[in-house]
């Protein structure tokens, strides 16, 4: 990135990190189009087919195609950590800037706020979001959203208070700069790096937290394609099949290791002197 | 007999980069109980030269040429053999001894691990003579001293710890790699004070890298002037002050300031420093050289010995008396400006922190009062610790002072206000240049940018066109030509970036600017540069100056008069030249005499830090 000093260097494992999640992502596009099959409505005369040249990765127990499940599945599963992590800074990043910047009471009540959150286990915080909105995937994406506002904020007070203190933020107060401009002209853009790995390492989590919820069955609700749902299959299981659990779950790694890889590259990028 | 450490024809390359010749060449020889200085300015290579000694060199590179110790090649010998070396024979002291010291471990246990390794005596003994150490570098109460942690103590007793370390290990040869810089200049001669009386009564070895001529001068046998990764000049320390034989070291001697009197104007030298790639095949000093001539560029200039050294130069025969005469700068003190109109006016200033838990205070900035005139430059000198940084904060509105007032031109001097109108009012009254080129500018932002944003914010309602015109107008001022205007501060050097820094305060129109240590990060040629423009930019603008900073030779260079401070109180003011020539408080003749210039010797007793 011009301008942000040391250039990322994304060796072999950033690269195929990269190659998986345009995969991926262009999976979840074209879902609809290139899926051989629909992912629901499957007859129950064709479950737990093993793979053949019409199901490549056999079906499920409702008779659902594997693969197309996963296909349509990469949708939910990518958008609603991209929602999580979305609201997450929307809300965070603001809270953090002003704690870095006026400090003093400012800093303790949002510090002190943040940690009540942080003391609520996500689960327990979709508990309660469900109890006022009723299950499903909004709600999952609210409460892994709140859980995830005290880490972003937090990560990202310090590394504005670092840059706080440099000389060329004291510069732009003394000639007079309006603090809005330095948030939006110095402070945000110089962070941008910084908040961009951390996003891309947060994605990895939000997918797994939110698979964990659609898990339990307070996330998203089956039969829904969702490679949450999916690995919450028990049924199958039950009947000794457990393709759609394995294929599903190594879709999760893959995505989230590969998100993690890259947050990790770009982070590395981030820390200069 | 052999000497005892000889570097031959060293030559150091990155296999693939944009600066890959790292040193081009570089010989040299070191005797028993000699001191040796390396002085050149950043990326000359001083610094590369000792680490070769250790074997310290970048992964990857490209070696060429020898180092020899006690005969004994440095490369040619296995990890075991490198080891002992490091362990006994040669030690190394850095600039910041904080960061080459574990700080979770205390200073008797750094000093036993390092004796036990290096001469295998049993943890008992390793302590006595610890203690003997410490006793040996002037600490006061050795043994207390062991049980305490770093963080505990000053910087200036950290390094004589650290020479404590190096001389205990029964080393030959010290490398000391810039081991003063970091500290205040009080400090500096007593560390001095130490490293050559300790050399002296040991027999030991130093190879001594500075950017400061004068330390070297002081404190050497013979000095190498480095230059792009080669050696330009060899010669005994004192014949170099008074007649150099290369115009570099002329250059470095002319370029410097001096407490002891003021250079009317300083030899700057144009440019940058050159690196030792782009310079294959030819001088490396001739595009910056006054005497260059066509064959300077054509070729590399081979050693020509003379009486007690050597030159790398074509026309070192010829000039000899021409440089003699050019580091003999003329000098004159500054005259007080007579424009009589207050600007900057001080008031009673007091300020407090408060320290831990327990509620105790400390008094930053203790009841400081003056005035600064329109075209006149206050010098606020000071060590660390002394309040003249907070006095900086307090000014520029950065921090709230307790008790006092701070008026520019009659007007209350307040906090960063709110509306528009007042902000450039405020940013009109007081501008800054810190010290840290490297954090001082938006890293995104490229020059113009960066002065067009303030045109932006300070002159509203002006044209477009208007505010091209004064960003090239405050550019040029500064001498940013070209496509640096355009450059990112990550392609600027030190220099460039200072004079980018300039450009900005200079855009809001300030009546005064407060010039907080703006020169200690630069080269000295640079710093001259710089120095220069300043003064020009006072002359043309008539703007005020407070010029904060810890080199009372830089202040005698930009100050009409003077402050110094200690402890947060103004210990002695006057005209720069009468403070320093007759210093009348205890702490002013202190500063004074500890400041390297011709003719100087660090003080021989061993002081407490």
């Amino acid at each position: 990135m011009k301008g942000s000093g040391r250039r990322v260097r994304p060796g072999i494992l950033g690269w195929l990190s990269v190659v998986i999640l345009v995969f991926a992502v262009g999976i979840a596009i074209f879902a609809p189009i290139i899926a051989p099959h629909e992912p629901t409505g499957g007859s129950i005369l064709s479950q737990l087919e093993p793979p053949s040249s019409t199901h490549w990765l056999g079906t499920d127990i409702d008779g659902n195609d594997i693969l197309s499940r996963l296909m349509h599945g990469a949708r939910p599963s990518l958008l609603g950590p991209l929602l999580v992590v979305t609201l997450a800074l929307l809300i965070g990043v603001p809270l953090a800037l002003i704690s870095a910047w006026k400090g003093g009471v400012f800093d303790q009540v949002i510090g002190r706020s943040l940690d009540l959150i942080f003391a609520f286990p996500t689960v327990l915080i979709a508990a309660i979001i469900i109890l006022a909105i009723g299950r499903g995937i909004t709600a999952a994406i609210i409460a892994v959203s709140i859980a995830y506002i005290p880490y972003t904020a937090r990560i990202t007070r310090a590394a504005a208070l670092r840059e706080r203190n440099k000389p060329y933020i004291i510069a732009c107060e003394v000639q007079g700069l309006s603090t809005t401009r330095i948030f939006l002209h110095h402070l945000l853009p110089n962070l941008s790096r910084f908040l961009t790995a951390q996003a891309t390492i947060a994605f990895g989590f939000a997918l797994v937290d939110l698979a964990a919820l659609s898990f339990v069955g307070i996330g998203i609700l089956p039969p829904a394609p969702d490679w949450g749902v999916m690995v919450g299959d028990t049924t199958s299981l039950v009947q000794g099949s457990y393709t759609s659990i394995a294929a599903a779950a190594v879709c999760i790694l893959a995505v989230v290791a590969a998100f993690t890889i890259i947050g990790n590259r770009l982070s590395e990028g981030t820390e200069r002197r | 007999m052999t000497a005892l450490l000889e570097i031959a024809d060293l030559r150091i390359q990155l296999p693939s980069s944009s600066r890959a010749v790292l040193l081009d060449g570089v010989s040299l020889t070191v005797d028993r109980g000699e001191t040796l200085s390396l002085v050149g300015e950043s990326g000359s290579g001083k610094s590369l030269t000792v680490r070769s000694v250790l074997g310290l060199l970048p992964e990857r590179a490209k070696i060429a040429g020898e180092v020899l110790f006690e005969g004994r090649s440095i490369f040619g010998m296995s990890a075991e053999e490198l080891r002992t070396v490091r362990r006994q024979d040669v030690a190394m002291i850095f600039q910041d001894p904080r960061a080459s010291i574990n700080p979770v471990r205390s200073i008797g246990d750094y000093l036993v691990e390092g004796l036990r390794t290096s001469r295998g005596l049993s943890k008992g003994e390793a302590a006595i003579e610890a203690e003997g150490w410490l006793r040996a570098v002037g600490l006061s109460s050795p043994a207390e001293r062991l049980n305490q942690f770093p963080h505990e103590i000053s910087g200036g007793m950290l390094q004589r710890v650290m020479i404590a370390s190096a001389i205990g290990s029964g080393a030959r040869l010290l490398l000391a790699d810039e081991p003063t810089t970091a500290l205040d200049v009080s400090i500096q001669a007593e560390i001095m004070g130490v490293l050559t009386q300790l050399q002296q009564s040991l027999g030991l070895a130093v190879v001594f890298v500075t950017h400061d001529i004068d330390l070297a001068i002081a404190t050497s046998n013979r000095i190498d002037v480095m230059y792009a990764g080669r050696i330009v000049e060899s010669r005994r320390a004192e014949d170099l002050h008074d007649a150099p034989w290369h115009p570099y070291s002329a250059a470095l001697i002319g370029s410097r300031p001096l407490v002891s009197r003021r250079s009317t104007a300083l030899r700057a030298i144009g440019g940058q420093p050159a690196t030792a790639d782009d310079s294959q095949g030819s001088c490396a000093f001739a595009p910056r050289c006054l005497y260059a001539i066509a064959s300077c560029c054509d070729s590399a200039p081979e050693i020509t010995a003379g009486s007690g050294g050597y030159v790398r130069c074509f026309r070192s025969g010829e000039l000899r008396a021409e440089l003699a005469l050019a580091v003999d700068v003329p000098s004159e003190d500054l005259t007080e400006p007579e424009s009589g109109r207050v600007v900057v006016e001080v008031r009673n200033l007091r300020k407090t922190f408060k320290m831990g838990r327990q509620g105790g205070v400390t008094v930053a900035v203790d009841d400081v009062s003056f005035t600064v005139d329109s075209g006149e430059c206050l010098g606020i000198v000071g060590e660390s610790g002394s309040g003249k940084t907070t006095l900086a904060r307090l000014l520029l509105g950065i921090e709230t002072p307790d008790s006092g007032s701070v008026m520019i031109s009659g007007q209350p001097r307040g906090a960063r206000p709110r509306s528009a109108t007042q902000r450039r009012h405020w940013a009109a009254q007081l501008q800054v240049v810190f010290q840290d080129p490297y954090t001082s500018l938006d890293p995104r932002q490229t020059p113009t940018a960066a002065v067009d944003e303030i045109l932006t914010v300070n002159s509203p309602g002006q044209s477009r066109e208007w505010r091209t015109a004064q960003v090239d107008r405050l550019l040029a001022s500064v001498g940013l030509e070209g496509a640096m205007r355009t450059a990112l501060p990550s392609e600027l050097s030190g220099g460039q970036r200072q004079r980018v820094a300039i450009a900005k305060a200079l855009a809001a129109s300030p009546q005064a600017i407060i010039l907080d240590e703006a020169v200690s990060g630069l080269d000295v040629s640079i710093q001259a540069q710089v120095l220069n423009l300043l003064a020009e930019l006072q002359r043309e603008t008539q703007v005020t100056y407070l010029f904060i900073s810890h080199d009372l030779a830089v202040i005698r260079q930009v100050a009409h008069r003077v402050i110094v401070m200690k402890d947060g109180k103004i210990v002695e003011r006057g005209l720069t030249s009468r403070v320093l020539d007759s210093p009348q408080h205890d702490y002013t003749q202190r500063l004074v005499e500890a400041a390297p210039r011709p003719g100087w010797q660090p003080p021989q007793a061993l002081g407490q830090a």
